[in-house]
């Protein structure tokens, strides 16, 4: 029957742009959602005894776009995998993803940036101070601290810490990464959930 | 800050809950979902918004899916509450009775009959 071929055709094609749509993804993922839609699809052309290209054509346009549909199924996996995992790429890629939303996103991306270069910042002052000892360090220059290498460490800044910048930073450093990635992913749990925008 | 948009908003916050809830008691497919929200509460979920809801509560761990054969020429999958799904389930519908107590009490100055205005009179 004609009409049958032509929601096939409409069918796969919906499917090919879909699938080139979701992008860089797992094999395995991808076949999924595929599949799923496929399914939904099928089951509403079972389900009804009407015109077979006018239900395909109907469930098509409830599904929305290819591209929307995609960017939503790519929104929702980004945000469980940035939570499930501790990779600063992902958090930092989800985060980022957020922040071009709106103000909530845009402050937790700050804050992940912010955290994070703390963390390293302290970091790696407490393992260059061995080496650099007059140049590295926690200084007060009024009114205003500053916080690791220093080329002209003169009279006008004076050093706070002394040797206790490596154990604290060796401390605080870790600390302050992963309480970061913790504050972050529990902002992202508690977004609010809009589905489409997010 | 529309009135309309508004609605919309809320509606989506509260579209997790809803999608999880549907599963409380049976594993249901995609549509049998869409068509449980409608018939129990007169929602109309979008299916481009359902499955990628789906498939995050399913990484998320919230859910489970398997494939069915339904005698129907192509496989259904049914989704299924978990363990750690059903907890958050419970706790999201206490957050939201909660909730909307609260606002009842807050609402019953402008809208006094409230949701027992078939008790009026």
């Amino acid at each position: 029957m004609a009409t049958q071929t032509e929601a096939r055709t409409q069918i796969e094609r919906y499917l090919l742009r879909l699938r080139t749509a979701l992008g860089r993804m797992p094999d395995a993922e991808k076949a999924e959602i595929l599949s799923d839609i496929r399914n939904h699809i099928e089951e509403r052309l079972s389900g009804s005894s009407g015109g077979q290209a006018a239900i395909a054509a109907e469930t098509i346009a409830a599904l929305g776009s290819p591209e929307t549909l995609a960017a939503a199924y790519r929104r929702e996996r980004l945000m469980a995998r940035a939570i499930a995992s501790p990779a600063p790429t992902l958090l930092l890629n989800a985060t980022f993803q957020w922040a071009l939303t709106g103000l909530r996103g845009f402050l937790a991306f700050l804050a992940l940036l912010i955290g994070y270069s703390l963390g390293l910042g302290f970091l790696a002052c407490a393992l260059l101070k061995p080496f650099f000892p007059h140049h590295v360090g926690l200084w007060l220059d009024p009114p205003a601290f500053s916080l690791g290498y220093f080329s002209a460490a003169g009279n006008l800044k004076q050093e706070l810490l002394g040797w206790w910048i490596i154990p604290l930073g060796l401390v605080t450093g870790p600390l302050s990464l992963v309480w970061t990635t913790r504050l972050v992913q529990w902002l992202i749990r508690r977004r609010p959930a809009r589905s489409d925008v997010f | 800050m529309a009135p309309d948009n508004w609605d919309a908003q809320l509606r989506k916050g509260c579209l997790e809950l809803a999608i999880l809830a549907s599963l409380w008691a049976e594993p249901l497919y995609g549509l049998g979902m869409l068509r449980f929200l409608r018939s129990r509460g007169g929602m109309e979920v979008a299916e481009g918004t359902l499955y990628p809801i789906l498939n995050r509560l399913r990484i998320d761990g919230l859910l489970t899916s398997e494939w069915r054969d339904a005698g129907t020429g192509h496989p259904r999958k049914y989704y299924t509450l978990t363990e750690p799904g059903r907890a958050k389930t419970m706790e999201m519908a206490a957050a939201w009775s909660a909730f909307s107590a609260q606002m009842d009490e807050v609402l019953s100055a402008v809208n006094p009959q409230g949701k027992h205005n078939g008790d009026a009179d």
